[in-house]
């Protein structure tokens, strides 16, 4: 058996324990720290945009 | 008492995976909501005024602070966490979480923190809120609280400082006033502690953890609870003094201070502790109901204290005293 077909079973078979309910607390999890990054950009930018007003 | 135990002493890890409300509770919120209150108080009764956006990038700050150095003791004190009731439900100490994720996790919100405070509120608040997290992360929970009964006495200077953060914040520099809420708030903390100890001194003595009533016994942490509580008196009136506290702040320091010490004197005077505990925060026997009492109004008392300078300051009810 090649490295490449070991490869291809590794990936066509889903590890052991992750059922769909897993996937989909994974998949919330990721999306709060996809939203906590895009806060954390808008934050940043909103506070450059206040120094800049007050001149600082 | 050195650490000694590994990831394999953790409870095994949870069947369901993570959620995010998980990783929430891995950052204390409640510690998070004490010291966004208390910080807010420090930025109101500050005497300059900041943006409304840098106002929240500051307290966020604060709270992520908070929150990753909460991380950061989950992930070293796993081992103790498991042992204890009150804490083995926690999210490293019940295996749902991962002591790595934990570690990555706080160091990761500790820095961010650390980078918003420069860039929302300058070098002096990020410096100080940088020490808070080192203090609390590192000093109180890698060496204090497992080598010395007065663990919460000094520790207890990191949960006292984001008043004073929060003001450095505003105004760039420190006075007396700050310091004076980060005193209120350092008083405050044996006490607190202390009770909750009295009635959960089993599960520290299990754990291994050397709080002032399993080394010094339980009349010796009763005495000690009066004492502060009776040094926190003065130091709750002295915002008074020096232009923070009015007329409001004064009334509720006054009577709840008078409350707090009549409580502690019945602790004093109790058998508090004697009974063993249950682990439980609040459902307690009738012996540790004393401590439990103070437990329970001394939160209420911290609230009531810095709710009355955030309506006085920030609500435009303050009236010299």
């Amino acid at each position: 058996m090649g490295l490449a077909s070991i490869g291809r079973s590794e990936m066509a078979e889903p590890a052991p324990g992750l059922g769909p309910d897993f996937e989909k607390t994974r998949n919330r999890r990721n999306l709060v720290v996809a939203l906590s990054l895009v806060g954390f950009v808008i934050l940043v930018f909103l506070i450059t945009l206040a120094k800049m007003k007050a001149g600082g | 008492m050195e650490k000694q135990v590994t990831d394999l002493a953790v409870a095994s890890p949870s069947t369901r995976a993570a959620t995010a409300g998980d990783y929430f509770a891995l950052m204390k919120p409640r510690v998070m909501s004490l010291v966004i209150f208390t910080g807010l108080a420090g930025m109101l009764c500050a005497p300059s005024r900041v943006d409304g956006v840098i106002g929240f990038a500051i307290l966020l700050a604060i709270a992520a602070g908070a929150g990753g150095s909460g991380a950061l003791n989950m992930w070293y004190d796993s081992d103790i966490d498991a042992k204890m009731k009150r804490t083995a439900s926690r999210p490293v100490a019940a295996g749902r979480i991962p002591r790595e994720e934990a570690l990555a996790l706080g160091l990761t919100m500790s820095i961010l923190s650390v980078l918003l405070m420069v860039l929302a509120a300058g070098l002096v608040a990020a410096a100080l809120l940088a020490f808070t997290i080192w203090f609390y992360a590192v000093f109180y929970t890698m060496v204090l609280k497992r080598s010395t009964p007065e663990n919460i006495v000094i520790g207890g200077l990191a949960g006292a400082l984001p008043p004073a953060i929060a003001w450095a914040a505003v105004t760039g520099s420190l006075s007396i006033q700050p310091l004076l809420l980060v005193l209120i708030i350092f008083l405050w903390t044996p006490p607190h502690f202390w009770a909750l100890a009295l009635y959960q001194r089993a599960d520290y003595a299990a754990a291994g953890v050397p709080m002032l009533p399993v080394t010094h016994g339980l009349r010796e942490t009763r005495r000690r609870i009066l004492a502060y509580s009776v040094a926190l008196a003065p130091a709750a009136l002295a915002p008074a003094f020096f232009g923070l506290g009015g007329i409001l702040y004064v009334v509720i320091a006054a009577a709840g201070a008078i409350a707090f010490i009549a409580l502690a004197f019945r602790v004093w005077r109790s058998r508090a502790g004697e009974e063993g505990g249950s682990g439980a925060l609040y459902s307690v026997g009738r012996g540790d109901r004393t401590a439990r009492d103070l437990f329970a109004f001394s939160i209420l008392y911290l609230a009531a204290l810095f709710a009355a300078l955030i309506a006085e300051h920030g609500l435009g009810l303050y009236r010299p005293f």
